[in-house]
């Protein structure tokens, strides 16, 4: 089934069972299984809950226990990601936070000059090294966070969301400490739009790269069938 | 306390799926439709479809979509000859667990003589 097959048969889905199948496939997305084998798996239940749901049974039915332990033994039974998936899979957070952080940053110059230690000529980002290394480190907190948030899709949102927050705020009071020890006296020069586009590229670059090696080891497998 | 059949039908569900696509290419609903009339009356998509998803990555089982009178294609599951090899193992290795749990239960096992 194609992608956009997938997405005309989850509109048909009641709104109950659309609510169980984002469920299953965050917690699929996030538990490193190989491209093409989350693909397959995920239209399979797609098609499963539209199946039922014309048969007049309720999809939970089909999944029988919880739906965590439903998607444990899927992953128990499915082709995880190799090491070389997951090195450019994890890669690519560091170029999503590189993509965004400088960007907001020279935003933030833009808005509020007198309170940043960092000024701009243009389009171009003269900031000290520790107060890029700071908003660097708390990108990561803020992105790599709210994957995790997202992938505790089974656990209490209170608890998830308290410990979101508190690390953001700890994380920050710490760069924050870190950056007023560490005053250097030779900022970076960094021309925005370059850096956008260097971090997209790389963004991409990786993205494609994941694809093609998912692919090989998805044929290699035997998992999907050469054209 | 119960005694909890899931950890005795984990093991035997693989063999007994296995056998129903041996015996005719068949897709998910109707195998747990099958497995009902058997006795299993706790089986759901849920507890089947992760057992496929490993019988088709070890090679033992092929699928097929194929067009559904309900919703999407369906997949439809066929044996290879590894999976023949697979079942004929599992059919043997049964036979003998079977007769060694029978010969205890029963009441004929060795101990007896004790």
């Amino acid at each position: 089934m194609k992608l956009t097959d997938v997405r005309s048969e989850l509109k048909k889905l009641t709104a109950d069972n659309r609510k169980t199948i984002r469920k299953i496939r965050v917690y699929l997305e996030s538990r490193h299984l190989n491209e093409f084998v989350f693909y397959e798996t995920y239209s399979d239940i797609v098609g499963m809950a539209l199946e039922y749901q014309e048969r007049g049974q309720d999809f939970s039915e089909a999944v029988g226990m919880n739906y965590r332990d439903f998607c444990r033994s899927l992953i128990k039974s499915a082709q995880r990601q190799t090491w070389a998936e997951r090195f450019l899979d994890d890669i690519q957070w560091i170029w999503r936070c590189g993509f965004f952080l400088i960007p907001m940053l020279y935003l933030f110059v833009l808005l509020f000059e007198d309170w940043s230690p960092a000024r701009h000529e243009g389009a171009v980002l003269i900031a000290p090294v520790s107060y890029v290394v700071k908003y660097c480190a708390l990108a990561m907190i803020v992105i790599v966070g709210w994957y995790l948030v997202k992938r505790a899709v089974y656990t209490s949102p209170k608890i998830t969301f308290g410990l979101y927050l508190s690390s953001i705020l700890l994380g920050f009071l710490l760069m924050d400490n870190l950056q007023r020890r560490f005053v250097d006296s030779s900022p970076w020069r960094i021309h925005v739009l370059v850096w956008m586009a260097c971090a997209l590229l790389l963004l991409v670059a990786s993205k494609l790269a994941k694809r093609l090696v998912a692919k090989s080891v998805a044929l290699y497998r035997g998992i999907k069938k050469n054209k | 306390m119960l005694f909890d059949k899931s950890q005795l039908m984990r093991g035997t569900l693989e063999g007994c799926i296995l056998k129903l696509i041996n015996d005719q290419t068949t897709y998910g609903y109707e195998i747990i439709e099958h497995l009902k009339q058997s006795g299993f009356d706790d089986i759901s998509e849920g507890t089947i479809y992760p057992i496929l998803l490993r019988l088709e990555r070890q090679g033992a089982i092929e699928a097929e979509l194929r067009p559904s009178p309900l919703g999407p294609k369906r997949k439809y599951f066929t044996i290879t000859t590894a999976g023949k090899t697979y079942l004929q193992s599992f059919v043997t290795y049964w036979e003998q667990l079977h007769g060694s749990v029978d010969d205890i239960l029963l009441g004929g096992g060795a101990h007896e003589t004790h």
